[in-house]
């Protein structure tokens, strides 16, 4: 005696077309990707969330710190910016850089929002011819380099982020995406929303004055003589 | 500021283009190759592109050595304990986009039961709605 049973659910239609006006708005895009089309339901999308974009959660902080230069602003800058990144975190197209993106909307949320309440001072114009002169008469001689480093290095960690905390944000900012979080040019100038060209003014610009405050600091602790820059 | 030798590429060039060779961002891979080529016949040039890329190096070791804050649990918990709110906002959301609709699934079954080598097949067809909202 054999019983076999089959089951199957065919042809799942839907009346469902019709949009609906809805009260609640989340964030800023009005849609939040959901429909009935969506092969990933909201629960499935929180797990690969919490899985995938959490991780991030102590170098966003990191960043958030040089960025707002206080631990309060820091926390709420990163809360907001995961509550962005998880409502909208169905446009984020997997297999593409996820870290990227969140920088982006740190960097954004940072620009649009927090920077408002900060005084910053706003940079000379000029910028941008700046960093291919700079170098082309920085051809000197080679004496004190070594002398240079052994100085830097004993700097203590909180003077190192003053020296970093002093210079000017769009040049902070350049100098801490592409010396601490190795990102290329062209995914600075997506992060922060600027030309290449303009990302590699600041770059040199940035770690000119880092490098320049940081010999100043070694020199105020009693490091060594004026070191050679 | 030159070794006095002519060069295919002039130093003024390869030390304008210093910071992006150190960085590897120049995209074109006959210009980087030339730009080696040049640092291995000019001797001043490669001692000023060295003593850089030392510099640009010791802010990085220097940086990555300062700059590396944990986020406080609070933090963490926080930002978890958000993600579970918005998720059950957008789920009421998704549910209330469907207030007073209904949804229609057609299922088909078909059961074969053989007993004694007679086969008997049975087909039923019926209709599911779901009407919303769920409950």
């Amino acid at each position: 005696m054999a019983v076999t049973l089959l089951l199957m659910p065919t042809d799942t239609t839907s009346d469902l077309s019709a949009e609906m006006p809805h009260e609640l708005e989340l964030a800023s895009s009005s849609n939040l990707g959901l429909s009935l089309r969506d092969t990933e339901s909201i629960s499935e999308r929180k797990v690969r969330f919490e899985r995938d974009a959490l991780v991030f959660t102590d170098q966003l902080y990191s960043a958030a710190l040089r960025y707002t230069k206080n631990a309060h602003d820091a926390q709420d800058l990163v809360q907001d910016t995961y509550a962005k990144a998880f409502t909208s975190f169905h446009q984020f197209e997997p297999g593409t850089n996820l870290k990227a993106w969140l920088y982006r909307i740190l960097t954004t949320t940072f620009i649009n929002s927090y920077r408002k309440a900060q005084r910053q001072p706003k940079i000379a114009s000029g910028e941008l011819e700046d960093w291919q002169i700079a170098s082309a008469s920085s051809h000197t001689s080679d004496q004190g380099k070594s002398a240079e480093d052994e100085v830097l290095e004993n700097l203590a960690d909180g003077d190192i982020k003053d020296a970093l905390a002093a210079i000017p944000e769009e040049f902070r900012m350049a100098v801490y995406l592409a010396d601490v979080e190795g990102f290329s040019y062209k995914e600075i100038a997506e992060i922060v929303g600027v030309p290449t060209g303009t990302v590699m003014s600041r770059l040199h610009r940035g770690r000119k004055l880092l490098r320049e405050s940081l010999a100043e600091y070694a020199k105020n602790r009693g490091f060594g003589k004026e070191a050679a820059l | 500021m030159s070794c006095g030798h002519p060069h295919q590429t002039p130093c003024d060039e390869v030390l304008g283009a210093l910071m992006l060779f150190i960085d590897h961002e120049i995209n074109n891979p006959q210009q980087a190759q030339a730009y080696e080529i040049h640092f291995q016949e000019c001797s001043p040039c490669q001692g000023t592109m060295e003593q850089e890329r030392q510099a640009i190096a010791m802010i990085q070791a220097l940086l990555g050595r300062s700059c590396a804050d944990i986020a406080p649990d609070d933090l963490k918990a926080r930002i978890v304990e958000q993600t579970e709110d918005l998720a059950n906002q957008m789920n009421a959301l998704y549910q209330s986009q469907f207030i007073g609709q209904s949804q229609v699934y057609s299922e088909y079954t078909r059961t074969e039961i053989t007993v004694d080598g007679v086969t008997q097949i049975i087909e039923t067809s019926h209709e599911i709605r779901r009407d919303f909202p769920l409950e």
